[in-house]
């Protein structure tokens, strides 16, 4: 009752606080802004189980934040540009030469990284947190950065929009929609570049290393329970925003890093669901068996 | 049963000519002929990699010739794509996707159209034509993880249907169903064989044989003929091996 007691005074105080501090209304928004991207692109990473490159993409992008603040330019812009490189470079590895794909998105996932390091580390006069980039910090989102998110998210939401037939035909079923005369590799590559721009979305929020799981877990949530690719796509940015306003709420009151939080508490649902759904699943057999 | 449009008629459908192919340096299909005029039902026989699901990329545009050519309605495969119907053996598909049969089935109807936004209410319409004629409309809304192997194989081909197509080609369309499945199958596409022409694969050739008009025996190298030309010597030329001729009915 205790713990009760004390989380609802903890959330008060988040409220109260909200109400009083625009930085905590930025990081707000910037959450809820990045569960729209993980929302709308993470069940297309989930069913197309292409998490791994994902993963190689967000890793990368360290490459060009690490350029950008060498050269004294917007690390976020370094990143979008080091995104959408490292998707077209990883699809055209997938694309090409399929046999060695996990070896060669490793070096690429590797490489990224490695030239981020060497460039923040000869960065003159280097202030920025290093641990920033990798975990992210929601609360010293800029506000000015919150207009940007909002762009990559009417881009996001443009092309799946403009091309959901397209790219559902792509994620289900390549050779079916080479055969219908579909630009495959064309629409494959589009594909990464929207997952690279979600992935510039969450490293906002939870930093480079926590993106796959922000990316995944809502969307394999929804995935459980909700069998459309549409459906999913509501229900995953539903459960993102809930992760990501949960987890800024908790981890205010006794100081904790957001970005883990937030990534604990989808985890923690994830375990869940995956439990239920299984014993659902294996409900209905029961249920089949019987009445046969 | 035969198909009424088992007697060749018009200029060729699909047109092979002098065709070679390998893959590195493995030779799988060697100066191969083959010409299916317009309305025919033709079997496609052979062992395990003799060829013939390359023989089918080939023909699909999915591979190119590496010496000599292929035709299809008189044009290069590639561009002749959106006229063909294709049901695979093996969907490229996992069954866990989420997806139902009627949003399965329309993807039949990409590549005409608006490139931009949704399906309209004709390839809707299509769709529900489609799963009638295969006897699949009560599974519209069913998702496809819940299907049966028989259901699956029909909805596979009312996908191959929805965009009207000139040729069906279908690769082993009976190998995960039961042996009276099979034959409804086979019957209906007698029945889609009025007015299509139809290339299936099949290892069954004694089944086959009872419902195409030509079957073609192929092991690298192409042998052509009507049914009533299997003969054990055939199959054992084919097959490389002794073999034992069973005359069955299903």
């Amino acid at each position: 009752m205790s713990g009760w007691w004390r989380t609802s005074i903890e959330m008060s105080e988040f409220l109260s606080a909200l109400h009083q501090h625009a930085f905590l209304q930025t990081a707000l928004l910037a959450g809820l802004l990045a569960s729209l991207g993980c929302g709308v692109m993470g069940p297309f990473v989930v069913v197309k189980r292409i998490a791994f490159m994902a993963g190689g993409i967000a890793h990368s992008v360290l490459g060009g934040m690490g350029v950008a603040l060498y050269y004294g330019a917007d690390p976020l812009l370094g990143a979008v540009l080091a995104a959408i490189f490292a998707a077209l470079l990883i699809g055209i590895i997938r694309l090409r030469w399929e046999a060695q794909e996990d070896t060669l998105i490793g070096a690429v996932w590797a490489i990224g990284m490695a030239v981020g390091i060497l460039f923040i580390a000869k960065t003159p006069g280097y202030a920025t947190d290093l641990m920033s980039f990798l975990f992210g910090n929601i609360l010293l989102v800029p506000s000015r950065e919150i207009w940007f998110m909002a762009g990559l998210d009417l881009i996001l939401v443009l092309a799946v929009t403009l091309f959901y037939r397209q790219l559902l035909a792509v994620t289900f079923d390549e050779e079916f929609a080479r055969l219908r005369g579909l630009p495959v590799d064309v629409v494959y590559l589009m594909l990464l570049c929207l997952v690279a721009v979600t992935v510039v979305l969450l490293i906002q929020v939870v930093g480079l290393i926590l993106v796959i799981a922000l990316l995944t877990l809502p969307a394999a949530i929804a995935g459980h329970f909700i069998h459309s690719l549409a459906g999913m796509m509501v229900v995953a940015t539903l459960l993102g925003s809930l992760f990501t306003s949960l987890g800024l709420a908790i981890s205010y009151g006794p100081d904790l890093p957001a970005g883990p939080t937030m990534i604990l508490l989808a985890g923690g649902l994830y375990v869940l669901s995956a439990l239920l759904s299984r014993h659902l699943v294996r409900r209905r057999a029961l249920r089949r068996a019987t009445a046969s | 049963m035969k198909s009424p449009a088992s007697e060749p008629q018009g200029g060729p459908a699909i047109l092979v000519e002098d065709l070679s192919f390998s893959y590195g340096e493995s030779l799988v299909l060697e100066h191969l002929d083959l010409q299916i005029a317009v309305g025919e039902f033709v079997g496609l026989v052979g062992p395990n990699a003799g060829g013939k699901s390359t023989l089918l990329r080939l023909i699909l545009g999915l591979l190119e010739p590496q010496a000599g050519r292929i035709q299809v309605l008189g044009r290069a495969p590639r561009l002749a794509r959106r006229q063909i119907g294709y049901v695979p053996q093996f969907p490229g598909f996992p069954r866990d996707f989420p997806i139902s049969v009627e949003q399965m089935v329309i993807m039949g109807r990409l590549g005409g159209g608006a490139l931009f936004g949704w399906y309209r209410a004709a390839d809707r319409a299509a769709v529900q034509v489609a799963l009638e004629e295969v006897e699949a409309a009560d599974l519209a809304k069913r998702r496809i993880g819940t299907l049966s192997g028989g259901q699956l194989q029909r909805v596979l081909l009312a996908r191959a249907l929805v965009a009207a197509p000139e040729i069906l080609v279908l690769d082993e369309p009976t190998a995960n169903i039961d042996q009276r499945t099979e034959g409804d199958v086979f019957e209906l596409l007698a029945a889609l064989n009025q007015r299509l022409t139809i290339l299936l694969v099949s290892h069954d050739i004694a089944f086959v044989s009872q419902y195409v008009g030509r079957v073609a025996c192929l092991n690298r190298t192409l042998v052509c003929h009507g049914t009533s030309a299997v003969t054990a010597e055939l199959i054992q030329q084919l097959y490389g091996g002794h073999v034992r001729m069973v005359a069955h009915q299903h």
